[in-house]
C-alpha cells in the first residue's frame, strides 16, 4: 500500500465489532480518506487507553500503522465524545441511524469532506439537543446530494418542463420529479403534494440550523419521511435496520424531548421557490 | 485429491466455526488433539455431547443452567428484592467473584443493536416486568456493558420498568484499578467525579 507507514486520522467511529477476546473492529469515517477499517488490539482491555475513544459515535484522531491485512491504531485521542447524545435514547438511537446510513452509502477509501463535515455536524447538533425527525431528513437529502443522487426538484426529470405548484409525483427510480403529464408512465411515482415539494427545496437551499427550525404538520413530515426513504433504499438497494427501532420507538412514545406537537409547514421561508 | 484426510478437514472446518478459531488455529488444534491420549479426546467429545444435552435455560432468569430453576433462582438465600440484569450469562460469575452481591439475575441474552437489527423482541427484556410483579423486587440494577449497545440497552430497559414503580439503578462508572488519569476519557472521569465519594 502506498504511503508512509505510520499515519493519522481524524474520523468518527460509525460501526465496531468485537473479535477475539480483547480487540475490536473499529470503522471510521474519517476527515480525509472516507470510509476506514481497523483493528484495535486490546481495546476491551478494561484501562485500555483505546477503549473509550474507539466506541461508536465517538470522534477522535487515530494514530494507524499500515499492515498487509487490517490496519492498526496505535494511539488515540478522543476530539468529542458525545457524552449528552449517548445520555438518552432517542438522539443515541438517531445518531446510530446516521451512523448506519453513511456505512451503508459509502465504500472503503472513498473521501468524502464535505459528506464528513455534514456528519460531524449532525452530531454535534444531535449532542446539543437538536436531534429531531427534521435534522434526519434534511441529513438524508444532503446525503444524497453529496453522493450524487440529488432528487431533481425543480424540472420534470422525463420532460424536462419546469414543475407547476400541482400535485406532482417523485420517483426514486427516475431520479427525481415528475410532472402530472408525465407521472403516468412511471410505475414507481408517488404523488408529491406542492407542500413536499417546497420542503425538500427548503432543505437543499438552506442551512442544517434553519432546516431543524421547520416545523411541518405529521402528515407532510410523514409524506416527506417516505419520498426520502424509498429514494435511499433504491439507491442502497437495502432497507436500513435501524429505522425500524426508530420506527419503534416513535410507536412505543418512548420519546424524550424535541417532540413538538406536529404544526403546519406554512412558514415564510418554506415558500421560497 | 486433498493432500489432508478427511477426517482432519472435517474436525478443522468444525472448529473454524468458533469464535475466534481462524483455519490455522483449528489446525493446530485438531493435531494437539491427534497426538493426545485416547482418553483425553474421549473426555473432550463426551463433555462436548453432554454440554447440549445436560443444559438448559433456567426458566425464571434465563441464565445456562444444568437445573431448572437454576442454582441462584433456587435459593432462598438470596434476596429476592434486587434483580441485576445482564447482558450474557458468563458475566454472571463476574458479578459474582466481586461478593458484594446476594441478589437475583435476569439474563438478557444480548444488548439491543438498532444497525444490526437486535431489538427488544430478541432478547428478554419483555420478561423483566413479569418477574418484577411477580417476585416483588424493589430495585433493578442495571449491569450491561459501558458501551454505545448496552446503554442504548439500559435505558430502554429503564423505560420498560420504571412505570413499575420500582428502583432502577445503573453500574456506576469510573476509572478502573491500575489505570492513568491521562489516558481516561472525559465520560469515565466525568462519571468519575460526579460519583466520587469521602476518603
Amino acid at each position: 500500500m502506498a504511503g508512509p507507514r505510520d499515519y493519522q486520522v481524524e474520523g468518527l467511529v460509525i460501526r465496531d465489532a468485537v473479535v477475539g477476546e480483547r480487540d475490536r473492529v473499529v470503522v471510521l469515517f474519517s476527515r480525509d480518506e472516507g470510509k476506514l477499517s481497523f483493528i484495535a488490539r486490546g481495546a476491551r482491555r478494561p484501562g485500555s487507553s483505546l477503549g473509550p475513544c474507539v466506541q461508536r459515535l465517538t470522534r477522535g484522531r487515530f494514530q494507524c500503522v499500515r499492515r498487509r491485512s487490517l490496519d492498526l491504531i496505535t494511539q488515540a485521542v478522543t476530539v468529542e465524545s458525545y457524552a449528552r447524545l449517548k445520555a438518552d435514547l432517542w438522539p443515541m438511537s438517531c445518531a446510530l441511524y446516521l451512523a448506519e446510513l453513511v456505512d451503508s452509502s459509502t465504500v472503503e477509501g472513498a473521501a468524502n469532506r464535505r459528506l464528513y463535515d455534514l456528519l460531524v455536524q449532525a452530531m454535534d447538533t444531535i449532542d446539543q439537543g437538536g436531534g429531531n425527525d427534521m435534522l434526519l431528513r434534511f441529513f438524508e437529502l444532503r446525503l444524497l446530494e453529496q453522493l450524487g443522487f440529488c432528487p431533481s426538484l425543480r424540472r420534470c426529470v422525463a420532460c424536462n418542463a419546469v414543475l407547476q405548484p400541482v400535485a406532482n409525483s417523485l420517483s426514486a427510480r427516475q431520479g427525481g420529479a415528475m410532472c402530472p403529464a408525465c407521472t403516468p408512465f412511471c410505475e414507481d411515482a408517488l404523488p408529491l403534494s406542492v407542500d413536499a415539494l417546497k420542503v425538500l427545496r427548503f432543505y437543499l437551499a438552506n442551512d442544517m440550523d434553519m432546516s431543524c427550525r421547520a416545523r411541518l404538520s405529521a402528515q407532510l413530515a410523514a409524506e416527506v419521511e417516505e419520498h426520502l426513504r424509498r429514494f435511499l433504499d433504491s439507491i442502497l438497494q437495502k432497507e436500513l435496520k435501524s429505522r425500524a427501532w426508530l420506527s419503534r420507538l416513535r410507536a412505543e412514545a418512548l420519546l424524550t424531548g424535541n417532540r413538538e406537537e406536529p404544526t403546519i409547514a406554512r412558514r415564510p421561508e418554506l415558500e421560497q421557490d | 485429491m486433498s493432500v489432508t484426510a478427511e477426517p482432519i478437514t472435517r474436525v478443522v472446518a468444525a472448529l473454524s466455526k468458533l469464535p475466534g478459531i481462524g483455519p490455522k488455529s483449528a489446525q493446530r488444534l485438531v493435531y494437539h488433539l491427534l497426538q493426545s491420549s485416547d482418553q483425553d479426546v474421549e473426555e473432550l467429545a463426551n463433555s462436548l455431547l453432554a454440554l447440549k444435552g445436560s443444559l438448559t435455560l433456567c426458566s425464571k432468569c434465563f441464565n445456562v443452567s444444568d437445573s431448572d430453576p437454576c442454582s441462584i433462582c433456587a435459593d432462598y438465600q438470596r434476596d429476592s428484592a434486587l434483580l441485576c440484569v445482564v447482558e450474557r450469562p458468563a458475566d454472571i460469575p463476574s458479578v459474582e467473584r466481586t461478593g458484594k452481591y446476594n441478589g437475583l439475575y435476569h439474563v438478557l441474552h444480548g444488548a439491543l443493536s438498532p444497525s444490526r437489527g437486535i431489538g427488544p423482541d430478541d432478547l428478554r427484556i419483555r420478561e423483566i416486568a413479569l418477574r418484577v410483579r411477580q417476585i416483588g423486587v424493589q430495585e433493578v440494577i442495571l449491569a450491561t456493558n459501558p458501551t454505545v449497545e448496552g446503554e442504548a440497552t439500559a435505558m430502554y430497559v429503564r423505560q420498560q420498568v420504571s412505570p413499575l414503580g420500582v428502583r432502577v439503578s445503573r453500574l456506576a462508572r469510573g476509572l478502573p484499578f491500575g489505570a492513568d488519569i491521562e489516558y481516561a476519557d472525559d465520560i469515565t472521569l466525568g462519571q468519575a467525579f460526579d460519583s466520587r465519594q469521602g476518603f
